[in-house]
């Protein structure tokens, strides 16, 4: 671990005290665990706005890549593709032939 | 097709129907990132066992990358393939950048309904099977596409 010192302000300073005292940890802790879950939900924003792969958040988050496809439903985050991306792949395999392959 | 969209189609239970209709081949990446890498996954062991059984073929070219959406790319390039399978915006912004066919889970679902490999009811609850794992967009527009709003 690495020692930081940083200026708070006063808002930032109360929500480290309101996490600090609902979940009964020192004022450190509170604030370990602040930055852990902004930057879980600065991953998750990456990766909704299509500028960070699952691999990329996954690898941040060290998790696997099932684990993060569930961290981030958590965070309201199911996936990263738009309506524009849908039709083009419908309309990407319209020339394929009708019959699927089978095995 | 990629780990986004394999462990997806996993999540929402639809993996075997999709590999009874279609032939679907994973890089030897996607497996160790589907399985190896997530050993406590229960998709994990659904995917490990379809390998085993040969629901999912795994090929183990060495195509030299060290992602498995590059070698998913790579695998198509080769020859053999209709589409790549992925629900990575960022990998599709590069398949759509190449003029690849590419399949999103949502259009794979839609496309077995208009092959007749599976009805539009049971394609509308695969529909929703995978709603919890696709963006809100793409449901929406796949839900379209199979009540006939967007035709081919």
């Amino acid at each position: 671990m690495t020692t930081k010192t940083l200026r708070l302000s006063d808002n930032l300073l109360d929500a480290v005290h309101e996490l600090g005292h609902a979940e009964q940890v020192e004022e450190a802790t509170a604030m370990r665990k602040l930055l852990r879950m902004g930057y879980g939900l600065f991953l998750a924003e990456q990766y909704r706005a299509g500028r960070l792969t699952l691999r990329d958040v996954a690898r941040r988050m060290e998790l696997s890549l099932s684990e993060t496809l569930e961290a981030l439903q958590r965070l309201g985050i199911t996936g990263n593709t738009g309506a524009d991306d849908t039709l083009v792949s419908w309309l990407s395999l319209a020339p394929i032939p009708a019959t699927p392959k089978r095995k | 097709m990629d780990a986004d969209c394999l462990i997806k189609l996993t999540k929402a239970g639809l993996k075997e129907q999709v590999c009874e209709a279609w032939k679907v081949v994973i890089p030897a990446i996607v497996r160790r990132e589907t399985t190896e890498q997530a050993p406590r996954m229960p998709d994990a062991a659904r995917i490990k066992q379809n390998i085993a059984d040969g629901r999912i073929a795994v090929n183990e070219t060495r195509v030299g990358a060290a992602k498995g959406e590059e070698a998913a790319l790579r695998l198509y390039q080769a020859g053999g393939f209709d589409a790549v399978a992925s629900d990575d915006a960022r990998f599709i912004r590069q398949l759509r950048g190449l003029g690849v066919p590419y399949a999103v889970p949502a259009v794979i679902v839609v496309r077995l309904c208009r092959d007749g490999s599976m009805a539009m009811d049971r394609a509308l609850e695969a529909l929703a099977s995978l709603r919890p794992h696709i963006s809100p967009d793409q449901h929406a527009a796949a839900v379209l596409m199979i009540s006939g709003g967007i035709k081919s």
